[in-house]
């Protein structure tokens, strides 16, 4: 489990420092070429050196590539100018928008000028791929990321895995008495009135879509009554970063949420905890493909190539707080090793229709 | 009838030149415009329609499956709740805050005027959040109120609280728009309200509320559209409405849902319009003459602090406490490793570049359409206007799509540029624009241009110099409305932006999606701040008031100050018969002698003051009256003037109509060197558009109209008002509001050099005894005043030729019959020759030289008017001419055999032959005198008695029903039913008509 005061002195540290310090410490730390340290500081120091291949042995990028991401700038604007700042004759323009801004544009556009589709997790780009979008990728970009993270058609491959878990209140739970099944804690009497769950988020909607695969419809159905009914599940003011928000303050003791909101949200009072080989702990990835009406699709393959880096997929546990999808770069340590839960099986694509979960959460009044 | 330019086509109605409906002109669309307002408005219905297009992609089936979903059916429900809860609230919230901003003595009403539309300037996206926080379960105001046992606040998830937040962010549309209303609309009514009702809220109701409506109903309208077109707070605060379907649909990648769902908007949108067109009043607003925007004030007392209270409380909630949870973050600092992510000042470049550049396409793009809307109305340009709202309830990011589609498809070199994004912005916030260029041009009357062009100028000169100046105001209030909300979009910008563009609106965006507020908190004060200086913009009447006060070089003047001033002065400035302007009138005609000497000018005939005689030569003629028993006029003492070289204007059966309907017809008239004819005849008899015709603002179907034996009207030639050297003075003396008093009197003198200018302007402004209120502006005038600078405007350019369109008609009793002393004294003195159109016989009959009596689109007759009471051509000449009764004789003997006995011919005008028929006697009260006397000797008996000081006038029926009237001295009194016997007292012959009865 999760040591809390790992989080706890990284908030003191941040609050007694400020953003300038901590700035200026990135400037001293790695001044023989002349960049700064990639990634979060405070975390990227003291690890061991990834594993894994570096930027270095990867071919050069050249040209110009336009990214559409629909993961945010403050997630990985830094990685994005690190990338384009190793190259003299390469230029990145990195689109930020919601997922869905960028998937109706890229439906709607005649040609779109995206070279890389950059996604917060698999279900757009497994649409992008139905849809005849996307070009599969290189064998040997897809070799590099494990399996579980690529997509099976080779289409995309996974840059992060992001779990989702319970959230709770440490004053009002204790590790050890959290059940590590998601359907106890829609029957367990302790839970009832102080649960949490932010059901208009895609990755709830993700992580029901799972449950239905794995307990089918009517079991989902049976779990979403009983934490209505029975343990007055209330939903998060707002989204995931409110409900890690309202379970540091013991405003509830537990959040059903992702793993990484609690790296900026819910102060020194919650940790994390999973539940085994079941929906409660099934992953999605932030992946990247390559548009079919790309002219530089090699340039874009080899782009995706360095965000299975060794650098690149440091910068991610380090700084988003995420499993890496290669071998030789561990997560942080304030997290729970892999080995320490056992996540679902499932297949990512299966994600990607949203719509049978929209109509559940409709008709169970949830959503 | 040869209308040969389709621009002149005039649909009006023949009684169209009846002085109430004259503001009402409707013309036909001018084609050119039309079809640029037509452009517009295609422009920007065409993303509109991609949606249809696209929905129409969607399966049959799942169409069905979409629409007869259970649930649509309760999103419709509150998705027409939630407009009608928060247009309602945003009324009840607007009107009351507008009239005590405006119309009260609220401290600091300027601050409290900016501070109340402010909420606009808040991304409902920023404010949801903030409330969600504060208020939301186990937020700020919870945890605060916790240790007194307060559970749990109100829910502020679903109805109530989306309707509070966004009545709270929308109510400012009405607000604005009714501040504009209450200070446009003429105070006088409120005072004249105010005498008649004893409750103050009853004048509100009955006075205050009906002539804001059309401001409140604009307001209304854009506060519902944007409710319905909200995409951010329904979502945050999980109301299920249409765009929180679609949000959902959106982002669950379903877009042919979404845009079926989007139909559904179109459709409320379309049905919001329909309600407002019908709620909106169809009259034009037209500044008030005497209105002004004079500030009216009404003393709150002891409900001064109530209203500071409830002022405060809005602003409070609406500005200070979003703003306050912001920097409540920012205190907090930044609370974690945001790698690169950081404010920059070029995002609040970048917003304010797009926002300005979308401001400034919209205002332009906006002008043929309110100005289409504004003064020809029509099925066609209502329709063109309200389709450029039609945009403003779709969601931003339904546009967004539809331009990525035509930009990527049809403008690969423009997608993902500046310029569709400002396009983008456009589409999205016209109405705005539309809206505030359009009341505008509604406020600039038909008069200014009319004024402007007798004044010498074309019409493109008439737009840049009177129209244009007065509507910038107006365009720039829309302006600065959309670059306000330009600044604050979202959707559309994310979606159309060049790709590493950032704006503070996607900036604010990004940091708040990641919750990292603190971020957000920066940038929301700099969208804030700018665009709290946009607001200064938007508000109506500001500008025109600090542009005064600039010019002028004082500092600024308050309301109350001018108008205060204005009353004190205007007390023993309003008698014009003081004797300034009787000096004043002597030293104009030497100076202008004099003048005439000094400069070349143009032969201008003006006849020595000494010799000259304005009695016109007597006579005139007569045309045969059609019915009503035609006259008896023989050829007497008077004779028949004939047509000398003298005449100056000359109308040859000239014929006008409107739909098909004659206002003049086949009517002739001249006008001679230096008399002044005055146009008399009853609403709608086609007098002002003769005068129209004169002045070359309207053109003839038939008929010549000859100015110095010039042609200047006819078939083959027409010359425009600017090129005849004609003068008018309006009803409403259109006086150029953004003028001051000298720049109005100068400004038909454009050709002369600025001391020349000065010159005339002192000299004409001296004849009017006004000199002293060169520097004034007409909104600080009185009504007299004004009438005096109307008329010193139209004399300045020594015109040949003056024409008066009911120029007292605006004026009260008292000062009328004061003013039009004044008025024929001035134009005496400077001799112009002048046409003065009035419906008041009194007035034609004591200043002019001749009258023309007009009746159905002719003339019925022309003479002096002595001659016109003595001898009336017709009936209806007589019977507009003051009293008469009729007395119905039988020729007999030497004579009629009538009623009261036998009538001489000697004292009756009649045709040379001895009539054989019954004739009509005219009887005017004065031509007969009663005597009491017995039952049995009596010709009949009093009937009435109307006693007026010095005298009393009798109604006398006779035996056989025939009623006249006496006028006596007040010293013979007798009581009604007194039998009287009636003899013929007058002196002189008596018209008779031939009996049109029986």
């Amino acid at each position: 489990m999760l040591e809390s005061n790992g989080l706890s002195n990284r908030r003191t540290y941040l609050l007694a420092t400020g953003a300038l310090s901590a700035s200026l410490l990135g400037g001293c730390l790695d001044a023989d070429d002349g960049s700064d340290v990639l990634g979060d500081p405070e975390y990227a120091e003291d690890r061991p050196d990834p594993g894994g291949v570096s930027m270095e042995e990867m071919p050069d990028l050249n040209g110009s590539l336009t990214v559409y991401s629909g993961r945010s700038q403050p997630r990985i604007g830094e990685l994005m100018e690190y990338v384009e700042n190793l190259y003299d004759d390469f230029s990145l323009e990195v689109r930020y928008d919601d997922t869905a801004d960028l998937i109706s544009a890229i439906e709607t556009e005649d040609e779109t000028p995206a070279d890389v589709f950059y996604g917060s997790e698999t279900q757009s780009m497994t649409h992008l791929k139905d849809e005849g979008y996307t070009v599969s990728l290189p064998n040997d970009v897809l070799e590099l990321a494990g399996e579980d993270s690529v997509d099976p058609d080779g289409y995309w491959t996974g840059f992060t895995r992001r779990f989702r878990a319970i959230a709770y209140n440490t004053d009002s739970f204790d590790a050890d008495e959290l059940p590590d099944d998601i359907f106890a804690y829609a029957e367990d009497e302790r839970f009832r009135g102080t649960l949490m769950w932010p059901p208009d988020q895609g990755s709830f909607q993700a992580f029901i879509t799972v449950m239905r695969l794995l307990e089918g419809e009517e079991g989902t159905r049976d779990w979403l009554r009983a934490m209505v009914d029975e343990q007055d599940v209330v939903a998060s003011p707002g989204g995931d970063s409110a409900l890690a928000q309202a379970v540091g303050d013991g405003e509830v003791g537990v959040g059903l949420t992702n793993h990484y909101v609690v790296r900026d949200h819910g102060g020194d009072s919650i940790d994390l905890a999973f539940t085994n080989d079941d929906a409660g702990s099934m992953y999605n990835v932030t992946g990247g493909a390559v548009m079919a009406d790309s002219d530089e699709q090699e340039t874009a393959a080899d782009f995706v190539r360095h965000l299975v880096s060794a650098e690149a997929q440091e910068y991610f546990a380090t700084t988003t707080w995420e499993y890496p999808t290669i071998d030789g770069v561990e997560p942080l340590e304030e997290l729970p090793g892999t080995d320490e839960f056992d996540p679902p099986d499932f297949d990512l694509n299966e994600l990607a229709d949203p719509e049978p979960t929209l109509e559940l959460l409709r008709s169970e009044d949830v959503l | 009838m040869p209308v040969t330019d389709p621009f002149e086509v005039d649909e009006r109605s023949p009684d169209a030149d009846d002085h109430v409906r004259d503001d009402e002109r409707e013309s036909a669309l001018p084609a050119g415009l039309t079809l640029l307002a037509a452009a517009v408005a295609a422009v920007v219905v065409v993303p509109v329609l991609w949606i249809g297009f696209l929905a129409l992609s969607v399966d049959p089936e799942r169409t069905l499956s979409i629409v007869v979903r259970p649930t649509t059916l309760e999103v419709l429900s509150n998705t027409l709740l939630l407009i009608t809860l928060v247009t309602t609230f945003s009324v009840l919230i607007g009107v009351p805050l507008a009239v005590l901003t405006v119309l009260t003595d609220l401290p600091y009403s300027r601050f409290w005027m900016v501070a109340l539309s402010l909420p606009l300037v808040i991304p409902s996206y920023t404010s949801a959040y903030a409330y969600i926080s504060v208020w939301g379960p186990h937020g700020l105001v919870q945890s605060l109120l916790d240790p007194f046992g307060v559970a749990s606040l109100p829910e502020i998830y679903g109805m109530p609280g989306t309707v509070f937040i966004l009545t709270l962010y929308n109510y400012p549309f009405v607000y604005i728009t009714t501040v504009a209303g209450l200070r446009s609309f003429d105070k006088t009514y409120l005072d004249a309200a105010r005498t008649l009702e004893t409750d103050l809220l009853s004048v509100f109701r009955r006075v205050v509320l009906p002539m804001a409506k059309p401001a409140i109903a604009a307001g209304a309208l854009l506060a519902a559209l944007e409710t319905a077109g909200d995409f951010g707070v329904p979502a945050m605060l999980r109301l299920n409405v249409f765009t929180r379907q679609i949000y959902v649909e959106y982002n669950a990648l379903a877009h042919d849902y979404a845009a079926l769902l989007s139909l559904h908007l179109v459709a409320i949108a379309l049905v919001i319009l329909a309600i407002e067109y019908h709620v909106r009043d169809h009259q034009s607003v037209h500044g008030g003459a005497r209105g002004g925007s004079r500030s009216y004030t009404i003393s709150l007392g002891r409900l001064k602090w109530p209203a500071l209270a409830a002022c405060s409380l809005v602003v409070l909630l609406a500005i200070v406490l979003p703003i306050a949870f912001l920097l409540s973050w920012l205190v907090r600092g930044p609370e974690t490793y945001v790698g690169a992510f950081g404010f920059r000042p070029e995002y609040a470049i970048n917003s304010m570049f797009v926002s300005l550049l979308a401001a400034l396409a919209a205002a332009v793009l906006a002008l043929p359409v309110a100005y289409l809307a504004a003064n020809h109305r029509s099925p066609v340009s209502t329709v063109l206007e309200r389709a450029t709202y039609v945009g403003f309830a779709i969601p931003g990011v339904v546009i967004g799509l539809s331009l990525v589609y035509f930009g990527s498809s049809y403008l690969p070199a423009l997608y993902q540029t500046l310029p569709i994004l400002v396009f983008a912005y456009v589409v999205l916030y016209l109405p705005l624009a539309v809206g505030a260029a359009r009341t505008s041009f509604v406020y600039v009357t038909p008069h200014f241009v009319e004024a402007a062009r007798t004044l010498g100028c074309t019409p493109t000169q008439a737009f840049r110099r009177i129209t244009l100046p007065l509507v910038v105001p107006g365009i720039v209030a829309g302006g600065a409305l959309v670059f306000l909300h330009a600044m604050k979009e979202l959707p559309a910008t994310l979606l159309l932006r060049p790709t590493g563009f950032e704006s503070l609106a996607t900036f604010i965006w990004m940091a708040e999606r990641n919750a990292y507020y603190s971020y957000a908190a920066v940038p929301a004060l700099v969208l804030v701040c700018v665009s709290g200086i946009a607001i200064l913009g938007a508000l109506p009447g500001d500008g025109r008031k600090y542009w005064s006060s600039l010019r002028r070089g004082t500092g600024f003047t308050d309301d109350s100050d001018t108008g205060t001033g204005g009353e004190g002065t205007n007390g023993d400035q309003e008698n014009p018969a003081d004797g300034g302007s009787g000096r004043a009138s002597e030293d104009f005609r030497t100076e202008r002698d004099h003048d005439r000497s000094g400069i070349p000018a143009q032969p201008k005939g003006i006849t020595n003051p000494t010799d000259r005689t304005r009695s016109a030569p007597d006579g005139g003629y007569s045309r045969v009256p059609a019915e009503s028993g035609s006259a008896i006029v023989p050829p007497d003492e008077y004779g028949e003037a004939t047509a000398d070289e003298d005449v100056v204007l000359e109308l040859e059966t000239v014929t006008k109509a409107f739909s098909g309907e004659a206002a003049v017809d086949a009517l002739s008239l001249t006008v001679r060197e230096g008399e002044l004819l005055t146009l008399l005849g009853p609403s709608g008899c086609g007098k002002t558009t003769t005068l129209r015709l004169i002045a070359g603002l309207d053109r003839p179907d038939t008929g010549i109209v000859r100015f110095h034996g010039r042609a200047i009207a006819g078939e083959a030639e027409f010359v425009p008002s600017e090129k005849r050297d004609v003068g008018i003075v309006f009803q409403d003396f259109a006086l150029f509001p953004h003028k001051t008093v000298a720049e109005n009197v100068g400004f038909g003198l454009e050709s002369k050099t600025e001391t020349e200018r000065d010159e005339l302007v002192e000299e004409v402004l001296e004849l009017v005894g006004l000199a002293q209120y060169r520097e004034r502006y007409p909104d600080e005038l009185s009504g007299g005043q004004k009438q005096r600078i109307a008329l010193a405007r139209s004399l300045a350019p020594e015109p040949d030729l003056l024409l008066l369109d009911e120029p007292l008609s605006n004026l009260d009793a008292g000062l009328r019959v004061r003013m039009r002393e004044t008025v024929a004294e001035i134009l005496n003195a400077v001799d112009v020759t002048a046409v003065w159109v009035t419906h008041n016989q009194e007035e034609a009959l004591s200043v002019g030289d001749r009258t023309a009596v007009m009746n159905g689109g002719s003339i019925e007759q022309i003479a002096p008017p002595r001659r016109l009471f003595m001898r009336p051509a017709s009936r209806m000449v007589a019977d507009f001419l003051g009293r008469a009764s009729y007395l119905t004789g039988r020729p007999a003997d030497g004579g009629l055999e009538t009623p009261i006995g036998p009538v001489e011919f000697d004292k009756l005008v009649t045709s040379g032959d001895r009539p054989s028929e019954p004739l009509e006697v005219l009887l005017r009260p004065d031509d007969i005198a009663v005597m009491p006397r017995s039952a049995d000797d009596a010709d009949g008996w009093i009937v009435n008695r109307k006693f007026n000081g010095p005298t009393v006038r009798y109604r006398i029926e006779l035996e056989n029903g025939t009623v006249l009237e006496s006028r006596h001295s007040h010293e013979e009194w007798l009581e009604p039913g007194t039998p009287v016997a009636v003899t013929i007292s007058a002196s002189h012959k008596l018209p008779t008509f031939e009996s049109a009865r029986e």
